[in-house]
């Protein structure tokens, strides 16, 4: 289960995951994304905690889907 | 003027007695373009020759008795985001600023096999992602020029609200055809995820895009949608007080008195006319911004992976920030958020087996100044009613439903059924018709 990050993310950490993507940033620019990168990574902590199972990712996300 | 306000239908009928004629109507319109474009700013590209050669055509295969449908000789402009073979396509950017395409997409040919006439190509948020390039500057708003048309689609919304044209065709990946429909006062439908091609539309997260019609009428966006298809889209007659309507997201911090006022004097009115209303709570919907962000972004980077490496400095300053942003998410999150997709639209459906439509204000407040950058806190809000349904896919129209105490227009959202666009589109048409005072065009000189 993820964790919710509290503020604990650093220019560099952000530059090296965007390295690792395949962009190189500098530090300036890293650190321009981080208030907008926490809250992205907390809303994916609350969705990790939602029972999603195995749900299947391809063709119409209505695919499969009961409307009962 | 009048002449350009005028519904399809009406036109058509005029041009099939005679009383107004394609090349009659499309210089009309030419010229409303070049009187009102410097002030509004809704066309990147105008295209007159090719305009008056389409009026000529439909002209004369109508005189001759070659009646192509609704479309023949409709003046009509495109999101300039759709390729358009010989005409320059720029999606809002300084990098495709001079690209002039070979090709025309599907959705663009139909409209061509339909007879409809292209008086030019729309403006746009730079790659549709949120911000103006300033090398275009915002569409400003037909309501009042000193406010935003909306993102990304403003300039289909503005031309088709100041009767620049008589419908245009917009995208969408998190409400940018709704949300420019909403602060223009027009009809702006996403249809269902996959109904209409993207083939030859610049893509901005292709699990999220979709192209749609904006027009003045639900009834006018229907047919330019059966246009965009190919193929027929029947109207839909709907009995307002037959049907069941699920009310979603009326509140929110966010939610400005005036929308609330309108919306609710929308729903009084369904109530009056004997449709049943209820308020419907759709589980988990509060994760839905994040969930669009963990999928649009890592998407939209992906497209943009050559240019933001190599010419960074040619987007404008908070594109490139989104795009960068988009190469710093995990897998994992981009995965979950397509799941918790499969998740939210399980949620509609099971509301969608209790009412006929859902509805809801299609923004929380009429059109600011400057239109929000999608990846902060204002543009999460911004898109807060229409987003959820580019993740789920289900179709969603908005229609004006009356004007916020600054004169502005309220949107208010229909949503239905995987492929039900014909239906909600009739409910807009009912909609409309049970709210005719909102059904009004600027006071543009």
């Amino acid at each position: 289960m993820a964790s919710e990050p509290k503020g604990s993310l650093t220019p560099e950490g952000v530059a090296q995951l965007a390295q690792w993507a395949g962009l190189r940033l500098d530090l300036d620019r890293a650190a321009e994304l981080i208030p907008l990168l926490e809250p992205l990574l907390e809303g994916d902590a609350r969705i990790a905690r939602l029972e999603l199972g195995l749900t299947p990712i391809l063709g119409p996300t209505w695919a499969g889907a009961e409307e009962g | 003027m009048e002449l350009l306000t005028l519904s399809i239908a009406e036109v058509g009928r005029r041009f099939r007695s005679g009383e107004l004629s394609p090349v009659e109507l499309t210089e009309l319109t030419l010229q409303r373009i070049e009187a009102l474009n410097p002030r509004l700013n809704a066309f990147i590209t105008v295209t007159p020759s090719k305009a008056l050669e389409g009026a000529q055509r439909a002209e004369q295969e109508l005189r001759s008795g070659l009646d192509r449908g609704p479309l023949h000789g409709i003046p009509i402009a495109l999101k300039d985001l759709i390729e358009t073979a010989g005409i320059r396509t720029t999606c809002g950017s300084k990098i495709l600023r001079d690209h002039i395409p070979q090709q025309t997409a599907l959705l663009a040919r139909h409209l061509e096999a339909a007879g409809a006439v292209l008086v030019g190509k729309t403006n746009l948020l730079e790659f549709a992602y949120g911000i103006v390039h300033p090398e275009y500057g915002q569409t400003n708003n037909p309501w009042n020029p000193l406010r935003t048309s909306g993102g990304s689609s403003g300039g289909s919304a503005a031309a088709v609200a100041a009767g620049l044209c008589f419908a245009a065709v917009g995208t969408e990946t998190g409400g940018s055809i709704r949300i420019p429909a909403s602060y223009c006062g027009v009809a702006g439908l996403k249809p269902t995820y996959g109904r209409v091609s993207l083939e030859g539309v610049f893509p901005l997260s292709w699990s999220l895009d979709h192209a749609g019609p904006l027009a003045r009428s639900s009834e006018d966006a229907r047919l330019l949608l059966e246009g965009m298809l190919g193929e027929p889209l029947p109207a839909v007659e709907v009995e307002l007080g037959q049907l069941r309507f699920g009310v979603i997201q009326r509140q929110g911090p966010e939610v400005e008195p005036e929308v609330l006022e309108v919306f609710d004097a929308a729903c009084r009115r369904l109530e009056a006319a004997g449709a049943a209303v209820q308020e419907v709570r759709i589980a988990d919907l509060e994760l839905a911004d994040t969930a669009l962000l963990n999928v649009l972004l890592p998407e939209a980077s992906l497209v943009h992976q050559r240019w933001i490496a190599e010419r960074p400095e040619d987007y404008a300053p908070f594109t490139r920030i989104q795009i960068e942003l988009g190469f710093t998410l995990s897998a994992m999150a981009h995965l979950r958020a397509q799941q918790f997709r499969r998740h939210l639209t399980r949620q509609f459906l099971q509301a969608l087996h209790r009412v006929d439509v859902l509805i809801s204000p299609s923004v929380a407040w009429v059109a600011p100044q400057e239109d929000p950058v999608v990846a902060g806190q204002a543009g999460s809000a911004e898109g807060r009613r229409s987003a959820p349904h580019n993740l789920t896919g289900l179709p969603a129209l908005s229609i004006n439903a009356g004007f916020g105490a600054q004169g502005l227009p309220v949107g208010l959202q229909v949503i239905g059924r995987p492929q039900a666009e014909a239906f909600v589109l009739g409910v807009g048409t009912a909609l409309e018709r049970l709210l005719p005072e909102a059904q009004k065009t600027p006071p543009l000189a």
